[in-house]
């Protein structure tokens, strides 16, 4: 039994020889593709096994990228639309146009951009939040507050 | 977190903020936070006028509350949708260029001091 690495940087298997065999046949592995056999904890390429040397080196130049199951890359909308909406719309906006750029590159099939933009997005949020609060604790401690807070005025705005 | 869990305390926070929202008029009382770019800026931004606007419509008075913020009130099916179907990861990215856009829009609108543009400020 095997286990492999594959062009999603993901483990498959364990698999049987005859199913990688056939993997490799298919176009899911190849020669650089990593391989743990069972009993070992060493991952080595798959050209490294003489079982499969021959079989992966006669489909030499092959596509690298396995089944693909689309990676799950969080795109922080709900906190950048949160953030916008109720502590800092300046940064918040920011927050959602990578938020946006995550899909659109995820559609693209760009993971790493799409992972670049998430950790973008979750930035521009911790931003927003950040700014939001900073600014109502100095609001909270300023002068005006307070005569505000002691005239009872109504308040114009939330 | 399993999503059950997730669902839950998700359910409890909006309970307990519409609760709060229900109970306290905005207008009158100084309890919730100001938001901080109105305070700053003098100008409106796309969520001010949300928390009043549902304090109205917690009390059934709708006109009042697309008075206040029409946009956080319209989007409140959506917001509902989200979170019971809700996977934003796998949203077409077009709609969250829409989304922007249209909080964008409706920022810039509500700021324009002129009928009927002045509709939408709070």
């Amino acid at each position: 039994m095997f286990k492999i690495i594959g062009g999603d940087g993901k483990e498959y298997g364990p698999v049987s020889a005859e199913q990688l065999h056939e993997w490799v046949r298919d176009g899911r592995a190849n020669a650089q593709t990593l391989v743990q056999a069972e009993g070992s904890t060493e991952w080595k390429p798959l050209g490294q096994f003489p079982e499969f040397a021959q079989a992966a080196s006669a489909t030499m130049p092959p596509p690298v990228v396995m089944s693909q199951p689309k990676p799950n890359i969080p795109n922080y909308l709900v906190p950048a639309v949160l953030s916008t909406i109720c502590c800092c719309l300046p940064f918040g906006i920011v927050a959602i146009i990578f938020a946006a750029q995550v899909n659109t590159k995820l559609q693209a099939g760009d993971i790493l951009g799409a992972t670049a933009a998430s950790r973008n997005a979750r930035m521009w949020c911790w931003i927003a939040f950040g700014a939001g609060a900073i600014l109502s604790l100095l609001y909270l401690f300023s002068a005006r507050h307070y005569f505000i807070f002691q005239r009872f005025h109504r308040f114009r705005y939330d | 977190m399993t999503d059950r869990v997730k669902m839950i305390c998700i359910g409890a926070v909006i309970v307990a903020v519409a609760t709060v929202v229900f109970a306290v008029d905005p207008q009158r009382a100084n309890v919730f936070p100001v938001c901080p770019f109105h305070r700053m800026t003098g100008l409106w931004c796309p969520g001010c006028g949300a928390t009043r606007a549902f304090h109205q419509l917690l009390h059934g008075n709708m006109l009042a509350a697309l008075r206040y913020n029409s946009l956080a009130i319209v989007m409140l099916p959506l917001a509902g949708y989200l979170i019971v179907h809700g996977d934003v990861s796998t949203m077409k990215p077009v709609w969250i260029w829409v989304l922007l856009v249209v909080v964008v829009a409706f920022g810039v609108l509500r700021n324009i001091p002129v009928y009927p543009f002045t509709l939408l400020a709070p």
